[in-house]
């Protein structure tokens, strides 16, 4: 366990810059794509940016509390995205993988344009609120970080009616509004009970994903 | 020597489990559940001021517990609104028992009320907030319950996301909370971070209750859960927090006097308007509800609000009615739904007229929905009246406003019941393309005469209530502004020039008196022509005896 601290600690101390632009791109991935096969792991990657974002400013040993409420999170919503995709193959629905396997080129350009249109007019309000409404403290890197997966998650669970991406959305905004908290009051308790919040939400988020996943019953 | 916070935190908790591995066993289940509850209150009915000794140890209620930097500690106020709180949870878990509310309703309820009384408890405040977003996503399972289907989990989704949104609110106004109370400055900077702090806690607030008209959580979680978990919701969870806003106003003096103020008593307006302006068109029970708390919603935000005493009779006594209304609507409101696709008003004509249970729900919704708009002789009734006269003592038209609302969701429950008394409609083409508005003309008498067991079957808890209301709004003189209004710099009271009553009424009366006709004319065209309103009620009132008989 003390060599994951370390490790956490070192690549904590890393440049900002590639870390920041780590995680805009896989909040871009996020909000682009929506299927769970590929945001999945984008959001584990994210979590591990924003574990590592966070270890600048509290202790390594409780940025691993997001590392790993967040991979648990991201497992229980995969155990329950696989349940759902099952149950729609036994309906003859099309699932996750048939859609990264077969590609519907010619609906992709009209979805995806349309949200990476929405994504950039959504980074520069995030970038104009760092500037504009600049959190206290000095961490500015830290607050753009807050305000981009705060506002990406805003957008997410404002353009998608499944449950699953929802959530994806509401774990984005508690991770971004952690970060912002923690860039201004680094808090021992806070950060242990976000990592619980993360928790619960994600297993409520698993359970809505799975009745979702069913057909409408009158 | 053992806390009594503890025992409010563990003893649901302990017993959400045995309740979830009886889920089978309904009975089982409400008796866990109801067991729980019992043991709670009768923790909660020991002295307060002194230690007690039980089998296990010496308990002390208001014996604090600090760990990782927070304190959980039961105040006098606290245990009065936490006996109020479980107390209601116990009568909706007992009425639970005959009707399914899905598997999770005891257990997650369990948990759900063991997570809030710790975020009524818990100081710093911003760890409240917390604990509510962990409560918002147990109740998002219980909205969902067995419930399945595309477009089902809007409700449980749009809950939990506003709970969610309240998170950021509730943290920033603990971090200006703090950076006030630092040390080193200024009265105006205090003031001002002091202002910040309030600002972000009655958005939190705001987020919490659901207290906006639109995208709000009420309709969809009306149309997807099952209806006591929306009654659960309204008055259990929503209670709480509302306990949680005074309990804030009495130990917090900047908040007492929030510059939010405004802003919550503009939103607490629009949801009255909005709710009232709704209510009496809709045509299912469960945008009926939804609209119904939209107006209690309004209400309440107004009460919390209020700095009299009486206003903080008046939330408590509103936890206790709403639970009771809400609970008898519920309840009627499930055995019609087992019966139907929906709660449609068209789909459950004549449904009354369908045995002795649907005669019963029939009851319940009748007697629950007109004490929700507060018909006197319901226990809806007493808490109406408090609301009503705490917001004429500052605002008479303010007060005809919440009237009027409260008559229209009466209205909406007059036209749901005559639905349901009426005879089906013979399944010919005419029929069936028949407007159901049309159908559905209120006959005031049948409603009334099926409202007559409701005062006895209320008339135990107002006088069981009020006590226990008086005694909450004693313990929280600061909240009401009393005691606070005695500690601080008293403003010099200029002498009030005397008041000419007639001239004030008139200045009073005349908006009324503009409005009056346009409200008359609207209740006449409402009731579909006046001079065919008489021989209706006489119909009416012919086919409900024939109906009993």
């Amino acid at each position: 366990m003390n060599d994951v601290i370390a490790l956490i600690e070192q690549l904590s101390r890393l440049a900002i810059t590639p870390l920041l632009l780590s995680l805009v791109a896989s909040a871009t991935g996020i909000v682009l794509v929506r299927n769970w096969r590929l945001t999945l792991p984008i959001l584990i990657a994210q979590y591990v940016l924003v574990g590592l974002l966070m270890a600048r400013s509290i202790q390594p040993s409780l940025a691993l509390i997001k590392l790993i409420s967040g991979a648990l999170v991201s497992f229980a919503l995969s155990i329950a995205a696989q349940r759902a995709d099952d149950m729609r193959a036994q309906r003859g629905e099309s699932i996750a993988v048939e859609r990264i396997r077969m590609v519907a080129w010619r609906s992709v350009p009209a979805q995806v344009l349309l949200r990476a249109v929405a994504l950039l007019l959504v980074l520069t309000a995030a970038f104009g609120a760092t500037t504009r409404f600049p959190l206290p403290g000095n961490a500015r890197e830290l607050h753009f970080a807050a305000y981009v997966l705060i506002a990406c998650g805003l957008f997410i669970i404002a353009t998608t009616p499944e449950a699953l991406n929802i959530g994806i959305g509401l774990l984005m905004f508690i991770s971004g509004v952690e970060l912002g908290y923690i860039a201004v009051l680094p808090n021992v308790g806070v950060s242990v009970m976000i990592g619980l919040i993360s928790l619960i939400v994600g297993i409520a988020i698993a359970y809505l994903t799975l009745a979702d996943s069913e057909p409408l019953v009158l | 020597m053992i806390s009594g916070s503890i025992l409010v935190l563990l003893l649901p908790l302990l017993t959400a489990l045995p309740a979830y591995v009886f889920r089978q066993r309904r009975s089982l289940e409400v008796l866990m559940g109801l067991l729980a509850c019992g043991l709670v209150v009768g923790v909660l009915l020991l002295p307060y001021d002194r230690s007690n000794n039980l089998l296990i140890g010496t308990l002390d209620l208001g014996r604090p517990i600090e760990f990782l930097g927070v304190t959980l500690r039961m105040h006098a106020y606290d245990q009065i609104a936490l006996s109020m709180i479980f107390l209601c949870a116990m009568i909706l878990f007992a009425l639970s028992w005959r009707t399914s509310q899905g598997r999770t309703f005891i257990p997650l309820g369990l948990c759900v009320l063991s997570i809030m009384s710790a975020g009524l408890m818990i100081r710093p405040f911003a760890y409240s907030g917390l604990l509510f977003v962990i409560a918002a996503a147990l109740v998002a399972i219980m909205i969902q319950a067995e419930h399945i289907g595309e477009r089902s989990t809007h409700g449980a989704m749009r809950y939990l996301i506003l709970s969610t949104l309240a998170l950021p609110a509730f943290l920033g106004a603990g971090y200006y909370f703090n950076q006030a109370n630092a040390s080193g400055l200024t009265e105006e900077a205090a003031a001002v971070l002091f202002d910040n702090a309030s600002i972000f806690l009655g958005g939190g607030f705001v987020l919490l209750l659901g207290a906006f008209p639109l995208f709000t959580w009420t309709h969809l979680v009306a149309n997807d859960a099952p209806p006591l978990t929306t009654a659960f919701i309204a008055t259990v969870c929503s209670g709480t927090i509302s306990f949680f806003y005074l309990a804030l106003k009495q130990e917090l003096s900047w908040f007492r006097n929030l510059d939010g103020n405004t802003y919550i008593v503009a939103v607490s307006l629009i949801m009255i308007v909005v709710g009232g302006a709704l209510a009496w068109a809709q045509m299912s029970f469960s945008r009926l509800i939804a609209s119904a708390l939209s107006v209690d919603i309004g209400a309440n935000l107004l009460m919390l609000n209020q700095h009299v005493h009486q206003s903080v009779e008046a939330v408590a006594l509103n936890v206790v009615s709403l639970t009771l209304s809400l609970g008898a609507v519920a309840i009627g409101l499930a055995i019609l739904r087992g019966k139907a696709r929906d709660d449609d008003f068209a789909e459950l004509m004549g449904a009354a007229r369908t045995g002795t249970s649907a005669r019963l729900a029939a009851l319940a919704i009748c007697a629950g929905g007109m004490s929700l708009s507060g018909l006197p002789g319901s226990i809806g009734f007493v808490t109406r009246w408090v609301q009503a006269r705490t917001i004429a003592s500052t605002d008479t038209e303010l007060a005809v406003g919440l009237l009027v609302a409260f008559a229209s969701v009466g209205i909406g429950f007059l036209r749901g019941v005559s639905a349901l008394i009426s005879e089906k409609p013979k399944s010919t083409p005419q029929a069936q393309s028949a407007n159901p508005a049309d159908v559905a003309k209120p006959p005031i008498n049948e409603v009334a005469a099926l409202n007559a067991p409701a005062p006895s079957a209320f008339e135990a808890m107002p006088t069981e209530a009020m006590p226990m209301t008086e005694v909450l709004s004693q313990e929280m003189p600061l909240a009401a502004n009393e005691m606070g209004a005695l500690n601080e710099p008293q403003p010099v009271v200029e002498p009030q020039p005397q008041v000419n009553v007639a001239e004030t009424l008139a200045e009073r009366i005349a908006p009324l008196a503009i409005s009056l006709p346009v409200i008359i004319s609207l209740a006449i065209f409402y009731f579909g022509m006046s001079p065919v309103i008489f021989t209706t009620m006489a119909a009416s009132l012919s086919r409900l005896f024939s109906f009993y008989r």
